[in-house]
């Protein structure tokens, strides 16, 4: 039988959000313990910075760079990190359960950050489950964690800062063959302009996005924009892409597709341990619904960084100093006025750093079309469901998500939903011209990813049951 | 196709692991992913059902594209499996 560990606080991800927690729950004085999935610590954001060349830190930029003194601090705070080990539930009396790839380990905890960050946004596109076509994000994955980079002929299409980035990226490590498609829709940039003026409060940022562009432009093979339409064929791996554009269509060779629009949070922890989510309109993606502490609607189960709304990596290590700020007054270690007092400038400097958002959300708004998809176009990648699929059982009577399983397995896959889910609940909401927050989204339960089963047996209480099942 | 180095670094590629009982070599710290990768292996698997191969999607341990089978293992995710010495690795 596994054991269980009494702490303070525990912390799932050690991104910026996840790490910046451990950091000031250690300086209050609370005991606290970081789970994470990856074996070193930093996120996706800063993956691989702590073994990472001297030649990939100044290929990778300072923003990247910057992480390995963040990692320093985290471990300089004391606070144990445990590595490669998944969180499979997160239960409402706050006890982590954690598959440590042998045995489940548990900790009761007295609050619970969940600091998972987030996903690509799914990019459901014909031929997207090609061998070859991969998330842009992924790809800077392996290239800041393995030094790898694609050979050949390499495409990227979408929209967004990250996409953008990966691209400049890819361009300095020596992608010689490089074509950019760019779907940010025009109309964007007309919608975006008036919130242009508070987004000069993060003028930073904004430097930044053009010096990239700038890179792709001057670089890249090819750069379209007013991408409208996208789609990927070929015999066993990806070979061609073909576009249109309101300049006209267009087809390119090539090896490598790597598509990004956005990220959107990975929340299923806090979707299995029944935490209130909402629709948020301007980010087009679901979100825990959460107090001004980043508290969930389940007592004690706080959500910082991107997995509670996408804020970037400057402003999560501020949302997770919050979190533990709250927890802290709440088991006694400060005063509520306290609380307060360390709390303005974290607020402020969160603040801050969001001023951007309403800008960078509305420019990079991905369009409906490359979202929503229709016909043959793969839904759900694990069960091979389609739009066409889902339109039939909505014909049918299937009324909803969880229905939707019934009807065709949608998400019910390994991957639980994830690469689905956030486009069913938008197709469900356009068929039945209803709003995506009524519609809602699957019934999420523990464990949240797969277990062997040897392992299971080894907790010492057994994952429970989510109460009040829904059909 | 294939995935190589940053600036073609010469790498010492000394684990030798098998996938579909062909011969291959990764770098020590690698996952499986990545090794198979930059063996210029991109399909990992066929899908359930409609037999369409596939391969890594989102390369951080999300999307279940890269399941293969590990000898002594089973089932597992290649982006987040370490290679180790000897392995057998098949589709998944």
């Amino acid at each position: 039988m596994g054991e269980v560990t009494q702490i303070d606080i525990g912390i799932v991800g050690s991104g910026p959000a996840g790490m910046a927690a451990a950091c000031q729950a250690a300086a209050l004085g609370l005991s606290a313990i970081v789970i994470d999935e990856q074996a070193e610590s930093g996120g996706q954001i800063y993956r691989g910075i702590d073994s990472a060349s001297e030649r990939a830190l100044s290929l990778l930029g300072p923003d990247y760079a910057r992480g390995r003194e963040i990692t320093r601090q985290f471990r300089a705070s004391g606070v144990p990190r445990i590595a490669g080990s998944t969180v499979i539930q997160a239960s409402k009396d706050l006890r982590l359960s954690a598959d440590t790839k042998t045995r489940i380990q548990e900790y009761q905890c007295r609050g619970l950050i969940v600091a998972t960050g987030a996903i690509g946004r799914p990019f459901p596109i014909p031929g997207w489950t090609l061998p070859g076509v991969m998330a842009a994000d992924g790809i800077q994955v392996l290239l800041k964690n393995q030094g790898l980079v694609p050979q050949g002929r390499i495409v990227i299409a979408g929209t967004g800062p990250l996409a953008y980035l990966i691209a400049a990226q890819l361009l300095a490590a020596g992608a010689d063959d490089l074509t950019f498609l760019d779907t940010t829709p025009r109309s964007n940039y007309f919608l975006a302009a008036p919130l242009l003026i508070q987004a000069l409060g993060a003028s930073s940022y904004l430097v930044k996005g053009l010096k990239l562009l700038a890179r792709i432009h001057r670089n890249a093979r090819l750069y379209v924009s007013g991408v409208n339409s996208l789609s990927a064929s070929g015999s066993n791996r990806v070979q061609r892409i073909h576009y249109e554009s309101a300049r006209g269509a267009g087809t390119i060779d090539a090896d490598w597709l790597l598509l990004h629009q956005g990220v959107i949070p990975d929340s299923p922890l806090l979707r299995a341990a029944e935490c209130a989510h909402t629709w948020n309109d301007q980010q087009l993606c679901w979100q825990p619904a959460i107090d001004a502490w980043g508290e969930t609607s389940q007592p004690g189960i706080f959500a910082v960084g991107d997995t509670s709304s996408i804020m970037g990596a400057d402003a999560a290590p501020h949302s997770g100093r919050l979190a533990v700020f709250a927890l802290a007054a709440r088991i006694g270690k400060i005063t509520s006025l306290e609380r307060e007092r360390l709390a303005a400038p974290v607020r402020d400097r969160l603040l801050k750093h969001q001023r951007i958002r309403p800008f960078l959300d509305r420019l990079y708004r991905p369009a409906d079309n490359l979202r929503i998809p229709t016909g043959d176009t793969v839904v759900c990648r694990c069960e091979n469901v389609s739009a066409n699929s889902i339109a039939t059982a909505v014909t049918e009577g299937c009324p909803g998500p969880n229905q939707l399983k019934f009807f065709t397995r949608c998400g019910m896959g390994p991957c639980q939903g994830r690469y689905c889910g956030t486009t069913a609940s938008e197709i469900l909401a356009k068929l039945t011209a209803s709003r995506t927050q009524d519609i809602g989204y699957f019934r999420i339960r523990p464990p949240i990813k797969p277990v062997r089963l040897e392992t299971l047996a080894t907790a010492a209480t057994p994952v429970k049951k989510a109460e009040n099942y829904q059909v | 196709m294939r995935f190589k180095p940053l600036h073609n670094t010469p790498r010492e590629r000394t684990i030798a692991f098998t996938f579909d009982g062909r011969a291959l070599e990764g770098v020590s710290g690698q996952s499986l992913a990545a090794a198979l990768l930059e063996s210029g292996i991109v399909t990992f698997r066929k899908s359930r059902d409609n037999n369409e191969p596939r391969g890594p999607y989102c390369l951080m341990g999300t999307c279940f594209e890269c399941l293969v089978h590990v000898e002594g293992i089973g089932t597992c995710q290649a982006c987040v499996t370490p290679i180790n010495p000897g392995m057998r690795v098949t589709s998944g």
